[in-house]
């Protein structure tokens, strides 16, 4: 059964043109850590929150893990997906550790707050990402960089059954590039993770399957190494030897 | 020869002396402080405050007014001249499609709205603050119009008035009296609106007297604290549908005067309009503290109405202009008013030594001539204790229920 | 925020004395002057039993008691209404600078306020403000729905109109506009035991479910995304958010008038000092909203006793001090 499947995807904001146009995806079982690639305004972000099903879409099907998201109850949803949106955070000034345990806000009672086994978890998740110097801190105080990684936290420690991430990478310095893509290789095995991103290098180091998608559009859906022989050019409009050519680290 | 030369010389000096136009020229110092000068009777006069339509009206000019505002109310004939709109934004359209040589303006009045009038048309702006100030408009509003003597009567009946129901009264000093403007929240007046000076006048406490805002937000504590003796409200205002629902809550409920009952009720176009019935408002106030005393209307004696005296006086009060106001006491005094004037003045009717007022006949005593009834006798047959003289026998002042 | 606990505990319990001390030196004087009476504190006490037990008062004092009492209650329930209806506002349109009054509710009141003195309609004034307002309030929800800037937008506009109403109506006023302008301005003068009781009842309830909810409420301050993803409803609890903090708002707007900025200065000021756990910014809020309200009346009836300043004055000019401060700091 397809981890994820979407049919004849239409999405469009508010009346205006659609901008996923017909949508059709199928990603199995092996399929991941998976990328979404894309240039801006394609559509990327749009087909994450479809997925997670922040938004509705105009017609078509989402399922994901045998599970019509669209139409799941919060908590339920919340066991079957979960999101990263690090660029539109809001910076409250609450503690970090507070955040991180929100993933489990399924699991909290009114009033009661979070049970222990929360606490024990959340420290856990933030051990293997290397963040837990940054427990007591205001949420509002930290990095770009080091917010991505308490909003992976977070979701890692809701467990939801698929993982999405947008635009990952997207004004991280060198080394939380660098840590983050560690993080992807060696320390999430078993965690179904599919990120949007237009970060080759990342992409090239953490995800062994693509997706193409331009213009609301899906161009392509399989191996990366075979992504960037041609669907490379199809997205991005100039071919990957060209690219590496300029960028010759 | 010479002679004819002459004759011919002093025919066509008086010839064209005939054709000298002596020029009409009026001018006066509105309250603005600007100069308003006219050269002819204006004869399309627009008014913009019901004010100001009763000054022209009771001063005889009112069949020159040929716009007015919504709220003008007064005389009834004003229903019948075109409105010119709202109390600060009438239409400037409407106001100039009436042809106005004259506007008369209050001080609220639109300022752009004033400017763009000004330039075409004169216009004069009045803004009394005390009674006195009431009294002089009358007579600026008299002199360009053109009907000064009548504004001058109208003006020193205002005048007088006060100073009669301020020469009479008694002190009630001793008397808190709480004017209810409003009630959510409670409001009420001090001493600079004429409400607050007719409540001087009367000689009463006004317990809000001496705060800083003319139309001030009172801390309902402070009624409680206070326990005013009297309570006075604006009857249309305040009492619309019947005694106000208000009185039954807190804390008006706890106040003596609710509780005795000494509620009182004033005309609101009375004592809110700086205009000729202002004294009326007065009158009505100086009622509500000495009943007896004032009790009704302004009668103006006509001449035809004959009236003459053969009275001892019983009090004979100056006041510091000089005026001299009389008080003639109920008990004696004998002045005696024609059968004429009596059934004009009074409206009752006359037999040959008897009166009849609504249902009541009354036997009156008359001098030795037979036209001449006593006056007394009168106002005991319509139930009215006392009268006020002005100075020259000229009015009576006296209020009818 | 380190030993963030210490930090609580002395804002909230030091709050709570504060408010707990202003309140009584409120109900004690009236002014400076010896116009006033000064009630003591075994009085008010009395008094306050009294009012309690339904029992009527004997003395003047008590009776004097008894309205400072309640106006006192009644601006210390109003400053918790606003606070909360505040923070709710400033949580779910994750903008620090809304006051509750945003979606039309203080238009909408003034509108009915205006519309019952015009028509000279019967019954009390507060029943058609708190019916306009809501009214506006649900106009201002369905134009902006699904976004939370332009929902934002929608109160500006339905404020807008709203307002183009009120002057219509009032230049085609035939008496004075005094009595409008006075309840336009705000004001506890005319508080009343029913009217505290009313407040009561709807910040309890109000409190309360803000406080269980206050995990979600931490949540969806993070932004849409983020709550979406651990599971809650976004568009059910923003407006059930927005909903009640709006009738929070319209309670003290139909009671007592316009009063300004509290709204928006007690969650800010709460977050200044304590971030923003809903769980403790909350509480703290309402503290700091009761005590600038109770200040605040104080001062409208000391300041020219026996005369009466509108709050909105007061709360005008600490509100405009306070941004001041905000633009100084360059933080907020």
């Amino acid at each position: 059964m397809a981890v994820i499947y979407v049919e004849n995807l239409y999405f469009r904001y508010e009346r205006g043109r659609d901008v996923l146009k017909g949508i059709n995806l199928t990603i199995d079982e092996e399929m991941f850590p998976l990328a979404i690639v894309g240039p801006n305004g394609s559509g990327k972000t749009t087909l994450l929150k479809n997925l997670l099903g922040i938004v509705k879409p105009r017609k078509g099907k989402v399922v994901v893990a045998g599970y019509d998201v669209i139409h799941l109850s919060g908590k339920k949803r919340a066991q079957v997906v979960g999101g990263v949106f690090a660029h539109s955070v809001n910076v409250a000034r609450i503690p970090v550790i507070d955040v991180v345990l929100s993933g489990l806000y399924r699991d909290g009672s009114p009033l009661g707050g979070y049970p222990d086994s929360a606490m024990t978890k959340a420290e856990d998740v933030m051990h293997l990402l290397e963040i837990t110097h940054l427990k007591h801190r205001l949420f509002s105080t930290l990095s770009s960089g080091e917010r991505q990684l308490i909003l992976l936290a977070m979701v890692l420690v809701q467990q939801p059954l698929v993982l999405f991430l947008d635009e990952p990478t997207s004004f991280l310095d060198p080394y939380h590039r660098y840590i983050l893509a560690d993080i992807f290789k060696n320390r999430l095995k078993g965690h179904k993770i599919v990120f949007t991103s237009h970060d080759i290098e990342f992409i090239v180091a953490t995800a062994p399957f693509a997706v193409g998608i331009k213009n609301g559009k899906i161009t392509y859906a399989g191996e990366t190494s075979q992504f960037l022989q041609e669907g490379f050019k199809q997205v991005f409009e100039i071919s990957f030897n060209e690219y590496v050519g300029v960028f010759r680290l | 020869m010479r002679k004819r030369w002459l004759l011919l010389f002093i025919s066509l000096l008086l010839v064209s002396a005939m054709f000298v136009q002596v020029a009409y020229s009026a001018a006066v110092v509105d309250d603005v402080g600007r100069v308003v000068r006219l050269y002819t009777t204006p004869k399309r006069i627009v008014s913009t405050a019901p004010s100001i339509t009763e000054i022209l009206f009771a001063i005889g000019a009112g069949d020159k007014v040929v716009g007015r505002t919504d709220f003008d109310n007064y005389p009834p004939e004003v229903k019948n001249i075109p409105s010119i709109g709202g109390f600060s934004t009438p239409s400037y359209e409407k106001i100039m499609s009436l042809r106005p040589d004259l506007v008369i303006a209050a001080k609220s009045f639109s300022k752009d709205l004033f400017e763009k009038i000004a330039a075409e048309v004169p216009v004069m702006v009045l803004d009394p603050h005390t009674l006195k100030d009431i009294a002089n408009d009358i007579r600026k509003v008299g002199i360009i119009t053109g009907y000064y003597r009548n504004s001058q009567a109208v003006a020193f009946k205002v005048e007088s008035i006060e100073r009669a129901v301020r020469a009479f009264i008694d002190d009630h000093r001793d008397k808190k009296v709480f004017f209810v403007l409003w009630y959510n929240p409670i409001m009420s007046v001090n001493k600079t609106t004429f409400i607050g000076q007719m409540l001087d006048d009367i000689k009463v406490t006004n317990i809000t007297a001496d705060l800083s805002s003319p139309w001030p937000m009172v801390n309902p504590e402070y009624l409680l604290s206070k326990d005013p003796d009297i309570i006075i409200m604006p009857k249309n205002s305040m009492a619309y549908g019947g005694k106000p629902a208000f009185l039954t809550q807190e804390p008006w409920k706890d106040l003596k005067a609710v509780k005795a009952g000494r509620i009182y009720y004033v005309n609101d176009d009375w004592v809110f309009r700086p205009g000729p019935r202002i004294v009326y408002g007065l009158m009505q106030l100086a009622h509500i503290v000495e009943p007896s005393k004032f009790v009704g209307k302004v009668l103006t004696i006509g001449l035809n109405d004959r009236v003459y005296a053969k009275a001892s006086y019983k009090h004979e009060l100056k006041d510091d202009s000089g005026t001299v106001a009389v008080y003639l006491n109920a008990k004696e005094g004998r002045t005696y008013i024609s059968k004429d004037g009596a059934s004009n003045l009074f409206g009752v009717e006359v037999g040959t030594d008897f009166i009849v007022y609504g249902d009541k006949t009354c036997k009156v005593k008359t001098d030795d001539t037979g036209i001449y009834i006593r006056l007394r006798d009168i106002l005991n047959c319509m139930g009215i204790k006392d009268v006020i003289w002005n100075g020259d026998y000229r009015e009576i002042y006296m209020l009818l229920p | 925020m380190i030993k963030g606990n210490v930090k609580v505990i002395i804002f909230i319990g030091g709050g709570i004395v504060l408010l707990l001390f202003t309140m009584l030196f409120a109900v004690s004087f009236s002014a400076f002057s010896h116009d006033a009476v000064f009630i003591s504190p075994p009085e008010s006490w009395a008094a306050f039993v009294h009012l309690i037990t339904g029992i009527p008062p004997t003395s003047v004092s008590e009776k004097i008691a008894i309205f400072r009492i309640q106006r006192v209650l009644a601006a210390t329930l109003a400053g918790g209404l606003l606070a909360i209806g505040g923070v709710l506002y400033q949580t779910n349109l994750m903008n620090p600078l809304v006051d509750p009054y945003l979606l039309g509710v203080s238009a909408g009141a003034s509108l009915g306020a205006v519309i019952a003195y015009r028509f000279h309609l019967s019954g009390p004034t507060w029943i058609y403000a708190f019916i306009f307002s809501l009214v506006a309030f649900s106009f201002s929800y369905v134009l902006g729905k699904g976004n939370r800037l332009k929902i934002v937008l929608a109160g500006v506009v339905i404020s807008s109109l709203v307002s183009a109403a009120i002057t219509l109506v009032l230049i085609m006023w035939n008496d004075s506009l005094h009595n409008i302008l006075a309840w336009l301005m705000g004001s506890f003068a005319m508080a009343d035991g029913r009217k505290v009781l009313l407040e009561f009842v709807v910040f309890s309830l109000l409190f309360i479910f803000v406080l269980i909810n206050y995990r979600v409420l931490d949540i969806m301050l993070l932004g849409d995304e983020v709550a979406h993803s651990v599971g809650i409803d976004i568009y059910v609890y923003r407006t059930i958010f927005l909903v009640m903090a709006s009738l929070a708002a319209a309670v003290v707007a139909a009671f007592f008038g316009i009063v300004s900025f509290v709204g928006l200065m007690a969650p800010h000021m709460a977050r200044i000092l304590i971030g923003d756990k809903h769980f403790m910014k909350v509480p703290l809020s309402v503290l700091l909203g009761a005590i600038l309200l109770v200040i605040g009346d104080f001062f409208s009836r000391a300041a020219l006793y026996p005369m009466e300043i509108p709050i909105g004055v007061f709360t005008s000019v600490v509100g405009g001090i306070f941004f001041l401060y905000l633009v100084v700091r360059g933080d907020w």
